[in-house]
């Protein structure tokens, strides 16, 4: 399908001044086991993280093209049973997964305090960065960072459920 | 894969000239500017309309020059911005380069930068929107979507490469050359509906292009008469008048060449975006095994001239000549599925003195070429059946 999507992007090269426009279900690349991650962790610890990072492809020519602008959006949910604390959901885009987890993360959102059983819906807002060099690439890893802090008490479990991520990656004109 | 990709498209891009080479390789701007229309009543005009063969060009204007020099202010502006020394590294003809653009490099060539453009003209805007998912493909063209053909499309010229001989009296007794190729292009629905109708790509699926394309070759021995009927204001000393000529060609096919069949690709297994498609190329290729099939031809032609003005009809009427195979010592064919071709742009002669040609005839006349046909199941039509099929091609232009 690369191939489709590369030879359609040469062609088009011959429609006239434009943009081409990237809409990317980044969550339809990870594993039922990754947008729905279970957490258990004990009362009383100030900080623990959760962690999941996947390797997704983008057409050929996101590497050689110039990226106007990206905007990313995501929508998760905690579904908490026991325990209380809180949750800050992170998302991350790197080209390479041993970078992913540093430096800001694209999207964040905070469960604030959470107890006993609730679900806390995590919106964080969408971002828009301009002319951003991390999509200058073919392949692209995602990470998505729970970030638990528990209350002294009762174990705090419960569930983190990714509802959406989605990129929106605007190239102008040149995709070659 | 972005080679393979670029090879692809420069193939498709060199098979693909849209309009006839005389038209683009002209150095004369006034003929390129009416799309390669003959300003002149000069050998491209007779060997379609056999009247030309009998005006003198006597139409002399005083002060009007015996030739004339182009001088392709164009190219100036070309080497400036692409310096000869530099070529080798010039990211319009290197590959490698990642500011490459096939598509450009296409365009200089099928228009080369002979002219100087005062103005540019403007380029339409358009965003085209992928969308990706893990077992999703979608492709929104935007306002190109209207550019996508619902019905066959193709490109098809013929030409009358050359016309030697020699004449008296009107006569004229010569050789005629003749290049011909055809090829149409119909997208399968598949296909049709993911550039289309938003669809998403499956993955087992077959995406392909119905590629059916043919070219030929051969000469025809030509006798032509023309006269001139009446004369006009300006009597003898000017061309003014009426013209008439007629011509009969018989001609030999020398070779001959025809692919059908379908060329895309078939998506692999899920994820859809993952997998690495197959090419699928299936198909027959039909060449003749035994060339000079023959067939006869002919063409009447009115012209009318008034000083300035000229006005020039021309009827064409070739039977079999060019779809012919020998077979047991006779010219036989088999009759192509009649097909009109709609919403194409397409010159149907390469010679641009057709600029304006009106082709009003199925895509062969009688001819060889198929149903879903294997060569050997080549279905032969004698007899009432054969005049029957052979509905002839009539085009008329001015």
């Amino acid at each position: 399908m690369k191939a489709l999507t590369a030879a359609l992007l040469v062609l088009l090269a011959a429609c006239g001044k434009g943009r081409v426009i990237f809409n990317i279900d980044v969550l339809s690349f990870l594993s039922a086991s990754d947008s729905l991650k279970g957490y258990n962790v004990i009362g009383g610890i100030p900080q623990t993280d959760s962690t999941v990072s996947r390797q997704f492809i983008l057409p050929p020519g996101f590497g050689k093209s110039s990226v106007d602008s990206v905007s990313a959006t995501a929508a998760a949910s905690l579904e908490n049973a026991t325990g209380s604390g809180s949750v800050q959901f992170d998302v991350f885009f790197s080209k390479a997964q041993g970078s992913l987890f540093t430096g800001t993360p694209y999207l964040t959102a905070s469960s604030g305090a959470v107890v006993g059983a609730d679900t806390v819906p995590l919106l964080p807002p969408t971002t828009v960065s301009l002319a951003d060099s991390v999509f200058n690439t073919d392949s692209l890893w995602v990470g998505i960072r729970a970030r638990l802090s528990t209350n002294v008490g009762p174990n705090m479990t419960g569930h983190l459920r990714l509802n959406q991520i989605q990129l929106r990656i605007v190239l102008q004109d040149k995709v070659f | 894969m972005r080679t393979g990709v670029v090879a692809v498209a420069l193939a498709v891009l060199a098979l693909a000239p849209t309009r006839a080479a005389h038209a683009q390789f002209s150095f004369d701007a006034r003929r390129y500017g009416m799309g390669g229309v003959s300003l002149s009543r000069d050998g491209n005009v007779r060997r379609y309309n056999p009247a030309y063969r009998a005006v003198k060009n006597k139409n002399h204007v005083a002060g009007t020059p015996k030739f004339s020099i182009p001088v392709p202010f164009g190219l100036i502006q070309f080497f400036k911005d692409h310096p000869i020394n530099q070529l080798g590294h010039d990211p319009m003809f290197d590959p490698k380069s990642t500011a490459f653009n096939p598509v450009a490099l296409m365009d200089v060539i099928f228009n080369p930068p002979i002219f100087y453009e005062v103005k540019k003209a403007p380029l339409p805007t358009n965003d085209v929107s992928f969308t990706i998912g893990r077992n999703q493909l979608i492709i929104d063209l935007g306002a190109t979507k209207v550019l996508i053909p619902e019905q066959e499309f193709g490109l098809g010229t013929t030409s009358r490469l050359l016309d030697v001989g020699a004449g008296f009296a009107g006569f004229h007794v010569g050789v005629m050359g003749f290049l011909q190729y055809d090829v149409g292009f119909t997208l399968d629905t598949t296909l049709r509906n993911f550039l289309v109708n938003d669809s998403t790509a499956r993955p087992n699926t077959a995406y392909f292009v119905n590629v059916d394309g043919t070219a030929q070759a051969g000469f025809a021995p030509t006798v032509s008469y023309a006269g001139r009927l009446t004369h006009g204001a300006g009597g003898q000393d000017t061309d003014d008048g009426f013209y008439v000529g007629g011509a009969l060609h018989y001609y030999f096919g020398a070779t001959y060449g025809r692919a059908i069949g379908p060329a895309g690709f078939t998506t692999g297994a899920p994820p859809v975006l993952g997998s690495t498609p197959s090419p699928l190329l299936n198909g027959d290729v039909f060449t003749s095994n035994k060339p000079f099939g023959r067939g006869v031809g002919g063409d009447v032609g009115v012209v009318w001239i008034s000083g300035p003005r000229r006005l020039g009809r021309h009827l064409a009427q070739d039977e079999a000549a060019h779809y012919l195979h020998r077979q047991r010592g006779a010219a036989h064919g088999y009759r192509h599925d009649r097909r009109w071709r709609r919403g194409e742009l397409r010159s149907r002669h390469g010679d641009p003195c057709r600029g304006r040609a009106a082709h009003r005839s199925p895509r062969h006349s009688r001819g060889c070429v198929t149903r879903s046909a294997e060569e050997d199941a080549v279905r032969f039509w004698r007899g009432s059946q054969a005049r029957a099929d052979r509905s002839g091609r009539r085009i008329l232009h001015a």
